[in-house]
């Protein structure tokens, strides 16, 4: 180390001493610049996500009616409370809800991750098939309903003409109106649609798998089931946690498909929660018992989120 | 020096107040309040509640008609799906971003006066040179369904639930015309062919159902008020069970079992592709079934008369035309709602879509001599055995009520409901809802 004249050393600290409120300063002013920088966003969350939530948990403790302002006031739990002990509809369309997301989540898993497997794997015409497979993707729910509407037209629809040409029917069948197919006849068309979604998640997650590991299973005599137990589905497991929780709840809050298929009839069989909560709050102007049954479902869906991220250890290797 | 964060804060002070001053300055031509009067060109917004193919046609020329007459004032066409309008309309006015004029059918007047949404007219209409061809009843009614007995629509267009039926059919098979409830049975149940998909009636089983199944049922049972005089609604007397029970019986017998999802769409496609003998919709629908089947194969009657030969028909609101409180430009509004409700205006839009004018000038035109449908509707309602009865649009939930209760219908029509206990639901909301409205308004 170069000597240095005593002068200089000595100051060197005197130096950094008057160096220090500047670079204090200069510290609190990076410190601000996240936030500021973060600002605009939080502005328009603030805006359209937490107010109009907050809107809502407001509306939830009032008789709101816009129809009938002679009625309008603050009425505590009382919305919650006819919910939870005299509103059979509740019961039904939250019984429909679990079912809808149940089937579509597991359905659209099942079928993505056999599209995501063909997909993955090399033919000729892939590129082409890949388009075609994800295009019901960017269909719109509204286009979907007319599509599957007259497909199960029992008049003039495709489908009951060629299970009938092909004998497997012999009368026509009422997809839409026949209790014991409308469930199915709805949950097809929304599978339609979402398995593309599951496909392009687990796709990409698939093509992050390193081909090595499926060669050393293959020295190790690992057959193909045993290389999809244990080295695929392992390592797909926080791809398919995020795809099913995320796909849940948009399942969840679907409406869309449902209000322009059968508007959640005949009677309330396709009712789900989200759809009765338009129902309350646009349809019969019941403002505030539509947000009571928002906030219903908001803790329902949060409550399920927390359990199935914990129960599903996401982010954390086993 | 400048840092990056004084960079930041300049910007940020910069766009702020652009902001303020985008916010700040907006005035501009049109602004002015209600009532300015003013030659300078003003752009009006106007929501056709109904729109498609066959009615925005109707309402572009009309539009196209004022603008030649008015040439200071645009008119800004909307087309709204007839299944939308109500919510578009109550939430337009609860964010105060409504439209200068529109044309919803006075049953929905209640609920949006109640929002405090639309002008009054009464001076307008008192000094309009054309308040004398417009039928004094129609105005009384109007002012009758708001508390304030105010005039906050002028009627462009009067309708009637009517029983449209395959007169070719009828004549085949060598049956008697619907003109009773019991030629009604009787022709549904000769007319019905299962085994070639050709069902005796078409049944509205979705949106609008609990609509039709009201009409039926006061025509059939002979109910001539809505609420006896404790406030008890008649749709719950042991008559009307009846008759709802014998509607329902045919679901599924006398009609396809995919009606449990049809509105109307579904239902007059049925009609109108020969799938259906009968079905029951307003005036509306006459020129659709004309163009479809030709006028010797549709006949068009009100709804049947009992056994002694007297109707009893419920009233059917009117298309009207209301100017909303939001408007900047009252006076020009005015102007174009006055224009829809003159002989003119209503003669033609009438005569497109096949429903009664409510203008009596247009009474004696020859479009009116032979629409067949509309001949049918005036007779019937001059008769003296007729009574007309009114809804009670007066309570502004009354619509909300009607929607409730359609899930029920269908639940009726797959079993899971008795009829009495649909009918004793639907009296039970009705008869709250009066009383509830009662109470807010007591004198």
């Amino acid at each position: 180390m170069r000597n240095q004249p005593a002068a200089a050393t000595a100051s060197r600290p005197q130096a950094r001493a008057a160096d220090l409120p500047a670079r204090r300063r200069a510290g609190r002013r990076r410190s601000w610049l996240p936030y500021l920088t973060l600002l605009p966003a939080s502005v328009l969350i603030a805006a359209f996500v937490v107010f109009p939530v907050a809107t809502v948990f407001y509306y939830s403790v009032q008789q709101y009616d816009v129809t009938r302002p002679y009625l309008n006031g603050f009425v505590g739990l009382e919305n919650f409370r006819q919910v939870l002990t005299s509103d059979d509809v509740f019961r039904t369309s939250l019984a429909v809800s679990v079912k809808w997301v149940g089937s579509e989540v597991v359905g659209q898993l099942v079928l993505g991750m056999i599209l995501a497997l063909v997909l993955n794997s090399a033919f000729r015409g892939r590129g082409l098939a890949r388009s075609l497979l994800f295009s019901p993707w960017a269909v719109s729910g509204v286009v979907v309903t007319t599509m599957w509407k007259l497909l199960y037209n029992p008049f003039t629809g495709m489908l009951d003409t060629v299970l009938m040409s092909a004998g497997v029917i012999h009368a026509p069948i009422q997809w839409l109106s026949d209790l014991n197919t409308v469930f199915g006849a709805v949950v097809a068309a929304e599978l339609w649609r979402g398995v593309p979604f599951f496909a392009i998640v687990l796709l990409a997650a698939l093509q992050g798998i390193p081909t090595d590991l499926y060669e050393a299973a293959s020295v190790d005599g690992a057959g193909r089931w045993q290389a999809f137990t244990r080295v695929t589905l392992p390592l797909l497991k926080d791809a398919i946690i995020l795809a099913t929780l995320l796909r849940g709840v948009w399942e969840f809050n679907n409406v869309d498909l449902i209000y322009t298929m059968t508007a959640g009839g005949p009677g309330d069989l396709t009712t789900t929660l989200p759809l009765y909560v338009v129902n309350q709050a646009i349809r019969y102007h019941n403002f505030g018992y539509g947000s009571a049954l928002s906030v219903i479902g908001f803790v329902v869906l949060l409550l399920f989120a927390i359990v199935y991220l914990r129960l599903g250890r996401f982010g954390r290797d086993d | 020096m400048r840092t990056p964060l004084s960079t930041l804060r300049g910007t940020a002070v910069a766009l702020l107040a652009m902001l303020a001053v985008a916010c700040g300055g907006g005035t501009s031509s049109n602004a002015g309040g209600a009532g300015t009067a003013s030659a300078a060109p003003v752009t009006i917004t106007f929501w056709d509640t109904n729109a498609g193919p066959d009615r925005t046609p109707v309402w572009q020329e009309l539009i196209k008609r004022f603008e030649a007459a008015n040439p200071n004032i645009t008119v800004e066409y909307t087309g709204i799906p007839i299944a939308q309008q109500l919510q578009k309309l109550q939430a337009a006015i609860a964010s105060g971003a409504v439209p200068d004029v529109a044309n919803p059918l006075s049953s929905q007047l209640s609920g949006m006066v109640a929002q405090d949404g639309l002008l009054p007219l009464d001076k307008q209409f008192n000094s309009w040179s054309g308040k004398g061809d417009i039928p004094a009843s129609l105005i009384t009614s109007l002012r009758a369904l708001v508390p304030d007995k105010k005039l906050y629509a002028i009627p462009l267009s009067g309708n009637m639930t009517t029983l449209y039926y395959r007169k070719d059919w009828i004549a085949q098979k060598g049956l008697k015309p619907p003109s009773t409830w019991d030629d009604f049975y009787t022709d549904v149940n000769a007319l019905n062919d299962p085994a070639h998909n050709v069902y005796g009636f078409g049944f509205r089983g979705a949106t609008g159902s609990a609509s039709q199944l009201e009409n039926w049922v006061f025509s059939e049972a002979g109910l001539t008020s809505y609420f006896d005089s404790k406030g008890n609604a008649s749709i719950g007397s042991p008559a009307a069970v009846s008759v709802i029970q014998k509607a329902v019986g045919l679901y599924g017998k006398q009609t396809s079992k995919d009606d449990i999802t049809h509105g109307f769409p579904e239902m007059v496609s049925e009609f109108d592709s020969g799938h259906a003998a009968m079905i029951m919709h307003n005036l509306g629908s006459y020129p659709q079934h004309i163009t479809a089947l030709g006028k010797d194969a549709v006949g068009a009657v009100t709804l049947p008369a009992m056994s002694g030969g007297k109707h009893v028909l419920l009233n059917s609101p009117n298309i009207s035309a209301m100017v909303f409180k939001g408007t900047k430009h009252a006076d020009a509004a005015w102007k174009f709602a006055a224009f829809l409700a003159s002989a003119d205006s209503v003669s033609y839009f009438n005569e497109k879509i096949g429903q009664i004018p409510s203008n009596e000038k247009v009474a004696s035109a020859q479009w009116v001599k032979d629409n067949t449908g509309i001949q049918n509707a005036l007779a019937t309602q001059k008769l003296s055995s007729t009574t007309l009865v009114n809804p009670p649009w007066i309570l502004p939930d009354y619509s909300a009520i009607e929607s409730q209760m359609e899930p029920s219908l269908q639940k009726m029509l797959l079993g899971q409901v008795t009829p009495s206990q649909f009918a004793s639901t639907l009296a039970d909301k009705l008869a709250t809802s009066k009383r509830q409205y009662d109470q807010a308004h007591k004198p």
